[in-house]
């Protein structure tokens, strides 16, 4: 059932139903106390009768008395009987003469109609229309009186045990009681009218309530749907306004905690597509040239870093490596790495002098904006005939060539990260790489993992190990490491992307080496 | 007029190790056609010299006629703080030579057929060595 129509029904029940109610109480205790007044007034006017009515009896006893003892001693006989039935009648008559008397004495207020019933069954009443009344009341000639009510008449009855006659008097309720019936009606009809009119104003009332919360619903139902920057009216009712306030905050509440999501998840995304296009740009295997095998390897962190490595055949013998770790993360990121590379790996086939293919670069870098992107660079091409490998350090970690007989030598950076403050310029220089001798190319995040107590694996635990499995192959050589900062690392998740890159040279020494 | 230089690093032990090909890429790379290539061991107890590159048994009896002239531990050596060797690999040094100049002629190192650049290593463990090179020319 609509709100409006229990509001109408709540109203109908409070309002009508009481109305009702003191009307009715109302009409039947007037129409009693009148009731009551019109018999009181009946029974005084049939006392008054009946006082009368005695009075012309005991005078017609007298009389009656006399005309009895007149002839006493012939007490028995014909004439005696007819005389006494005579008598009887002449009795009859004349208490019905001075009944008819009394009655018609009486004053008739207020329409009521006096009458007498006597033993034997006659009705006296001052006119003869009356009986008609009077049969109706139950009072009928010849018959006992059977007293029947009717609603708008009251009858008043005093008999009288000796003589049997019944004193009565019927008295119409009369005016009056149309007059309560109808002052009833006007007062019921009045009463509804009120409440009708009251009711009028009820209904924009319970309209404005339903409008409100018709608002609050259709709020809802757009939220449901989707459309977070719904906003619904404050009313001005205390209620209302609360509900519409808090519902308007839970809305807010709502569209800020999707616009979270929405930018968390479009974090996410395009960390998650930097981290694709990073991979991309891998080398999908290791690399085995007549001079050289190069293998490496990328542990992803929890965080998307900025690392990478690639190597590739150049020239005729000659094998480009380059590793190296940009600012920032994400598709920007990303996106910087492709075209490093893409530019390294084109100008690298025209210009073989890496230091000014590095100072190039760092110019071109620094071009842009104070805030632009940097990295730290390690570039080394590999002369597999000359077994010489040249290489600019710009910027990047102190990376590693660990010797045949296990000694390791430090390759130190010779200029600024690329890009970060451009001009300063880069030495290029070179080391020969001998048959079992590898170089070995990093990112911080192998140096820097740290251990539970906050202890960062560091270079000397890196020589080390390099230092002790010389012997192993590249692959192996690469997965000790990996599993030595593991090992460092303990339970502790990596925060930094941590890369590893290992060249071994391969050349058998030419004619010349030591003997 | 242009000149080039580096530093080449290498690893060495106790004998002749060649260094021909890298000095030769290095002087292909500064672009110079005709010029001079100096090749300049930065250190005392090693020598740079150029050598037959032929036959290993050269060097073999280049090390060991040194090695008998120069004898590791000679009861006259006073330092001998850093080992037998080091005294040894001073004086060796010093009788032979750190450097050397080659021609440099259509961009290529001027050298003879059986000529090599060699670091000729006096100590007897494993050292890293650092070879200076510099390219004038146009």
């Amino acid at each position: 059932m609509r709100l409006r129509t229990q509001l109408a029904l709540a109203f109908l029940l409070l309002a009508v139903v009481p109305l009702l109610g003191v009307t009715v109480y109302t009409y039947q205790s007037s129409l009693h106390a009148y009731r009551r007044a019109v018999i009181a007034e009946a029974e005084a006017l049939a006392a008054d009768m009946s006082a009368r009515a005695e009075m012309v009896e005991d005078e017609l006893s007298m009389r009656i008395q006399r005309m009895r003892q007149k002839p006493r001693r012939a007490a028995e006989g014909p004439f005696e009987t007819a005389r006494r039935e005579a008598l009887a009648v002449a009795e009859q008559q004349e208490l019905g003469a001075l009944l008819r008397t009394v009655l018609s004495g009486t004053e008739r207020r207020q329409g009521a109609i006096p009458f007498a019933h006597d033993a034997e069954g006659r009705l006296f009443t001052p006119d003869k229309q009356d009986e008609a009344v009077l049969a109706g009341l139950g009072v009928v000639p010849g018959q006992p009186i059977t007293r029947s009510d009717a609603a708008d008449w009251v009858l008043v009855l005093r008999p009288d045990v000796d003589s049997g006659v019944v004193i009565g008097v019927a008295r119409p309720l009369g005016q009056p009681l149309q007059d309560i019936r109808r002052t009833t009606a006007r007062n019921l009809a009045l009463g509804l009218g009120l409440a009708a009119l009251a009711l009028l104003g009820i209904i924009p009332l319970s309209q404005r309530m339903t409008r409100h919360l018709g608002a609050l619903t259709e709020g809802a139902e757009r939220l449901g749907r989707g459309e977070l920057d719904v906003k619904v009216p404050v009313p001005h009712s205390v209620e209302f306004a609360r509900l519409a306030e808090t519902f308007n905050q839970m809305a807010r509440d709502l569209r800020r905690n999707q616009e979270q999501l929405l930018e968390q998840e479009r974090i996410r995304k395009e960390l998650e597509i930097g981290r694709r296009i990073q991979e991309e740009l891998l080398p999908r295997a290791p690399l085995r040239s007549p001079f050289a095998e190069i293998g490496g390897m990328s542990i992803p962190a929890r965080e998307v870093g900025g690392d990478f490595f690639n190597y590739f055949p150049l020239r005729e013998g000659e094998v480009a490596v380059l590793l190296g770790d940009v600012s920032g993360k994400g598709v920007g990121a990303a996106l910087l790495m492709a075209s490093l590379q893409a530019t390294l790996r084109a100008r690298l086939a025209l210009e073989p002098d890496l230091a000014k293919l590095v100072d190039d670069l760092d110019r071109e870098m620094g071009d842009g904006e104070p805030l632009a992107p940097y990295v730290t660079l390690f570039l080394a091409v590999l002369e597999g005939n000359a077994q010489r490998l040249r290489y600019v350090n710009a910027g990047h970690n102190t990376q590693l060539v660990r010797r045949r007989d296990g000694d390791v030598e430090r390759l130190v950076s010779s200029g600024r990260p690329p890009g970060l403050y451009p001009g300063g310029g880069y030495a290029q220089e070179s080391v020969v790489l001998g048959e079992g001798d590898a170089l070995f190319l990093f990112t911080d995040g192998v140096v820097e993992a740290e251990d539970e107590s906050g202890e960062p694996f560091g270079m000397d635990r890196l020589e080390a190990v390099l230092s002790v499995h010389r012997e192993d192959d590249l692959d192996a050589l690469v997965a000790r490491v990996h599993d030595a900062v593991s090992a460092h690392r303990g339970p502790r998740e990596a925060d930094d992307d941590a890369t590893l890159l290992a060249l071994r040279a391969l050349v058998h020494s030419p004619p010349g080496n030591p003997v | 007029m242009r000149q080039r230089s580096e530093v080449l690093a290498l690893s060495t032990r106790r004998g002749l190790t060649e260094i021909t090909p890298a000095v030769r890429s290095a002087v292909r790379e500064a672009g110079v056609r005709d010029g001079l290539c100096t090749v300049f061991l930065r250190h005392t107890s090693a020598s740079l010299v150029i050598q037959e590159n032929a036959d290993p048994s050269v060097r073999h009896d280049l090390e060991a006629f040194l090695s008998r002239l120069v004898p590791d531990g000679h009861p006259s050596f006073t330092h001998v703080a850093e080992g037998d060797d080091d005294m040894s690999a001073h004086v060796k040094s010093a009788l032979l030579k750190t450097s050397e100049q080659i021609p440099v002629s259509k961009g290529e190192l001027a050298l003879g057929t059986w000529q090599g650049i060699y670091v000729w290593e006096h100590r007897t463990g494993s050292h890293r060595r650092q070879v200076a090179i510099h390219v004038l020319g146009e």
